[in-house]
């Protein structure tokens, strides 16, 4: 049984569908990405799951207890980072992961917590949370979603604020937290940090999904690309394109898709006496697969 | 629930403004007593040295802000996605706002006992006052008389703020119904002169219930063409149905 079974949920907001029909699972250990454009129903799909917003039909199932708008016993065990972080003004980092820890009998350890966050350096968890930047109320953010030691916690744009180093550090700490067990439902835009990160993906578009699948599974379904700069980029692109093969000049490079394999596209450039200057393979793009999926989508509707 | 109110209490009492709110409440009547003259009389220490009307205003802002902050801070999405209820939720601020309000009345009271052994020496606290006994008396009975008009207020700023999710206009509500009660008084007796239906509406049974101590219950009787204990009946009935109100949207509302 899967940790959380979201089970054809439907929301509507009059006329509108925000969720229409929605189906997908976490299972413990795994880290899965929430994606789509803005406004496809991301949020919204969290927040039902965490009891925020009421649903109009169907199943959230979590740990096999039932969440609904007013039935929240199974929420002890969600940690959850939606939108923007929860801050008080005038707490500092510390007495934040005191009041929520008192939620639980046993909260994180809060040394060992600040320290995987990095809410522990520069006085910060004795500094008042007014003064604190976006990345540290972010990082702060997360510290309070881990700190009932939840079985998922769900991240709606944790990256947003941190520097490189920082969103290094939480793909470090969130990995190894999913290696011990916990699962996260993750939704973002840095989509080739959450390609780094996750192990499955939920595509969302107009409040339908339209795609789960592992990551592998994803890209196999991707095909293979190749970037090419040549002398004469112009005839390059007529001659794959007599091949039946897909081609397009993007930022004076080509990029050919279609032919079975990077000899075919060889040979027929070579056979035109045109000289390849580089070549790049390119696969698996989460963000150039998600655009394709979804110009699909909007074309099918 | 518990947990609630800890975690209530626990921001409450690390906020500054809690502390001014109770600092103030004390000195205001200090003040008021040490400073003016007219203010050394009987009539000043039975109203905490008119600290009364501070406690009503710090009252209300207190309850605009209990819920608005919350949404305002972006914390209500925490509050509300864990294994309480809403209902429970809505409560402990109830819970919390009351302490509050209780925590001002003593800090006004303490104040005014203060400021009358300094400033009123040899004041006799067992003396006659009006028809409801002595100063201890009248003090309890003022106390009791804004506190019950707190709740009538704090009723109707609580459901503003959670229909508005503002704390701006149920604090510019509270506070009209607090220093305008003159004026809601002349339209109101206008509107029941209209149609005489309109002496059950909830601002003339405020006015009502406001009065209650000060105009003895025959008067009281004439001037309001009802019985003090059907005014009451009514009064809670309005209060009830605020608060159920101001619970409803609470409940219902998507975050």
């Amino acid at each position: 049984m899967a940790l959380l079974e979201v089970k054809n949920v439907n929301k509507k907001y009059g006329n509108r569908a925000a969720m229409d029909n929605v189906s997908f699972n976490v299972e413990a250990g795994r880290i899965v990405g929430l994606i789509g454009p803005n406004g496809a129903g991301k949020s919204t799909t969290m927040r039902a799951i965490t009891g925020l917003m009421s649903y109009t039909s169907g199943h959230i199932l979590f740990d096999g207890q039932s969440v609904t708008f007013n039935n929240h016993s199974a929420l002890d065990k969600i940690g959850n980072l939606i939108e923007y972080p929860a801050i008080y003004p005038n707490l500092t980092a510390l007495e934040h992961l005191k009041l929520y820890a008192m939620d639980t009998k046993n909260p994180a350890d809060f040394k060992t917590l600040m320290k995987k966050t990095q809410i522990d350096g520069d006085n910060f968890g004795k500094r008042k949370a007014k003064n604190f930047s976006l990345g540290m109320k972010q990082r702060l953010g997360i510290a309070i979603a881990l700190i009932r030691n939840p079985k998922l916690v769900i991240l709606d744009e944790p990256m947003n604020g941190l520097d490189p180093q920082s969103v290094h550090d939480l793909r470090e700490l969130i990995r190894s937290l999913a290696d011990g067990g916990v699962a996260f439902l993750i939704s973002s835009h840095l989509l080739d940090e959450l390609q780094k990160l996750v192990d499955d993906v939920v595509i969302i578009n107009h409040g339908k999904i339209i795609q789960t699948a592992t990551m592998e599974m994803f890209f196999s379904q991707d095909q293979v690309r190749w970037t090419l700069l040549t002398n004469d980029n112009e005839r390059a692109l007529q001659i794959i394109q007599e091949q039946d093969w897909q081609a397009s000049v993007d930022n004076g490079q080509l990029q050919v898709s279609g032919a079975d394999n990077l000899q075919q596209v060889i040979t027929a450039i070579n056979a035109a006496n045109i000289q390849i200057e580089s070549l790049n393979t390119a696969s698996g793009n989460l963000e150039k697969s998600l655009l394709d999926m979804l110009a699909a989508d909007n074309q099918g509707e | 629930m518990l947990t609630l109110m800890k975690q209530e209490y626990y921001k409450a009492f690390k906020q500054n403004r809690l502390y001014i709110w109770l600092i103030l409440g004390f000195l205001f009547p200090v003040a008021i007593i040490g400073i003016f003259k007219s203010a050394k009389t009987a009539g000043a220490v039975i109203n905490l040295g008119q600290s009364l009307i501070y406690v009503q205003m710090a009252g209300i802002i207190i309850t605009a802000l209990s819920i608005s902050q919350e949404f305002g801070f972006g914390t209500i999405r925490p509050l509300l996605s864990r294994r309480f209820s809403r209902g429970e939720v809505f409560i402990s601020k109830l819970l919390l706002n009351i302490s509050v309000y209780i925590g001002l009345f003593l800090s006004a009271f303490i104040g005014t006992i203060l400021a009358t052994v300094i400033f009123i020496p040899g004041y006799d606290f067992s003396q006659k006052y009006g028809y409801v006994g002595n100063t201890w008396h009248a003090i309890l009975i003022s106390i009791m008389d804004v506190a019950i008009q707190m709740i009538f207020v704090a009723a109707l700023v609580l459901m503003v703020t959670n229909m508005v999710k503002s704390s701006g206009a149920a604090i510019g509500l509270g506070v009209v119904m607090i220093v305008a009660t003159p004026i809601i008084s002349v339209i109101s007796l206008k509107l029941i002169d209209l149609a005489p239906i309109l002496k059950w509406n909830p601002f003339n049974i405020y006015l009502g219930i406001s009065s209650i101590g000060q105009i003895e219950p025959s008067a009281m009787k004439q001037l309001m063409n009802m019985s003090q204990g059907a005014m009451i009946i009514a009064y809670l009935i309005y209060i009830i149905l605020m608060y159920g109100i101001a619970y409803l949207i609470f409940r219902k509302r998507s975050v």
